[in-house]
């Protein structure tokens, strides 16, 4: 398939995990892909979605080199486990910044490009914690209700402007973030997960490819479980 | 979209519309296609998908019996299931035909259980199965005017979550559901209604039978490996 040639797409979080299989899925279908992280690399630009002056340096770039964007995926994201009565402001804060400020200033730096090309699609990489309840996990669900809240303010907002917003939900997903994890809560969420089984990174990554492509044209405030039936039971 | 080779597909209401078009998207991915309606056109669908045609009751078990002994013996196990076939009426409540509500209720809810219970056998021996069940925006929010079909469409999300639960992790179980679509059924709406419904969609316009297929097709696909009991909602933000 080549559902994005000639198209120009930004995926934040790129060096690893869903962000990385997102940025080669896209790149594989025809797109040129700006993949950022908060480490360069050799295929990867420096960006801390938290920081405004990192978007407006790096969207500045890309309109530079190739004119325009017209996907961006907000997939970078932080975890955060501590129930709220221990978690202090500064941890509170860091997860708040990547999940959710860095979702609103993805959107907001590449949304007047769009309108202004009357087109665009954008993903926001919410998380099964969006809707479901686990204890502890605080701030990141706190930041990640708040991304489904935005996509769907975002896509009703933005609609009759040409821009589709949605949102994948990934359940309990095999990368680097997880893997941080202790091994039983992991086995916790496979255990609650009726496929019996954890999903890998390129399987987020195709409901990502579905959403942010034109075959989607009728899709937008949408949240699209990834999450192996875990939302079902 | 990637399809295993020798992929068996059940199309349901496939004789037109949004049924027939992912009927023939599914045959030009090499499936073999087996399309049912109660409308004869069927025959004339089934050469367009070079597949076969049945013309029967959606909601008879008899039916359903019948159909996956001939499908299974002619083209081999059934690996795919689209539970398609849907009516639509409008009507206050209080004066609504009891046997309207009842063909609502057999043909939207009642079938789509009946169709699993019978091809369910079926993609346990090919050790997988996909099946996709169309709902509609309608099971998402609390509809006047349209009592019997916003129940049978609640419904189907409810047997889409608890299939998922019961059949994975071989059989996916999935839901779309489209907002307003252009197809005959909208029509019964009303010119008043529809144009309601537009301005209340955020993309302000009606979307195309062409446009829910892709949703289906992603949903049968193996792209969707990890995808179980979840819903794509193809309304042009209506419900967001």
């Amino acid at each position: 398939m080549n559902r994005f040639e000639g198209m120009v797409a930004i995926v934040t979080g790129a060096a690893s995990g869903i962000g990385q299989a997102t940025a080669d899925r896209l790149a594989q279908e025809g797109a040129v892909v700006i993949g950022t992280d908060l480490t360069a690399s050799a295929t990867i630009r420096e960006l801390n979605v938290a920081e405004e002056a990192d978007w407006i340096r790096t969207i500045d770039q890309v309109r530079a080199e190739h004119g325009r964007v017209d996907v961006l995926v907000n997939n970078a994201g932080r975890g955060g486990s501590q129930w709220y009565h221990e978690l202090d402001v500064e941890e509170w804060d860091r997860v708040i910044n990547v999940n959710q400020r860095g979702t609103y200033l993805g959107m907001k730096h590449v949304l007047s490009g769009m309108v202004d090309a009357g087109r665009g699609a954008i993903v926001n990489v919410a998380s099964i914690f969006a809707t479901h309840a686990v204890a502890g996990n605080s701030a990141y669900h706190a930041s990640k209700a708040a991304v489904v809240g935005m996509t769907r303010n975002a896509a009703v907002s933005y609609a009759d402007r040409g821009v589709r917003v949605n949102a994948v939900a990934p359940g309990w997903i095999d990368t680097p973030l997880t893997a941080l994890q202790p091994s039983e809560l992991n086995q916790s969420y496979i255990d609650a997960t009726p496929m019996r089984r954890g999903g890998v990174p390129g399987e987020v990554a195709s409901a990502i490819a579905f959403l942010a492509a034109p075959e989607a044209a009728f899709v937008t405030g949408t949240v699209l479980h990834v999450d192996g039936g875990y939302r079902a039971t | 979209m990637a399809r295993p080779r020798g992929a068996v597909a059940v199309v349901t209401g496939a004789a037109s519309g949004q049924g027939l078009l992912t009927a023939r998207a599914l045959a030009s991915q090499g499936a073999r296609v087996v399309l049912v309606d109660r409308d004869e056109h069927v025959y004339e669908a089934a050469e367009l998908c070079d597949g076969t045609a049945i013309v029967g009751d959606v909601s008879d078990p008899r039916m359903w019996d019948r159909l996956v002994q001939d499908t299974t013996r002619d083209l081999g196990e059934i690996t795919a299931l689209v539970n398609n076939a849907g009516v639509f009426r409008v009507g206050d409540i209080a004066t609504t035909d009891p046997r309207e509500i009842d063909l609502l209720y057999r043909v939207n809810q009642l079938a789509p259980m009946l169709a699993a219970r019978a091809v369910v056998p079926s993609m346990r021996r090919a050790r997988r199965g996909s099946i996709v069940n169309i709902s509609s925006t309608a099971g998402l929010c609390g509809r006047a005017g349209a009592v019997a079909y916003t129940a049978t469409k609640w419904a189907v999300r409810g047997l889409s979550r608890a299939l998922a639960a019961e059949l994975a992790p071989d059989i996916r179980v999935n839901t779309v559901l489209p907002g307003l679509i252009d197809t005959p059924m909208a029509a019964a709406n009303g010119f008043e209604v529809n144009t309601g419904i537009v301005a209340n969609t955020p993309l302000g316009r009606i979307g195309a039978p062409a446009e829910v297929v892709p949703a289906t097709l992603f949903l049968l696909s193996d792209h969707a490996s990890f995808l179980t009991g979840t819903e794509i909602v193809v309304d042009g933000g209506l419900s967001a």
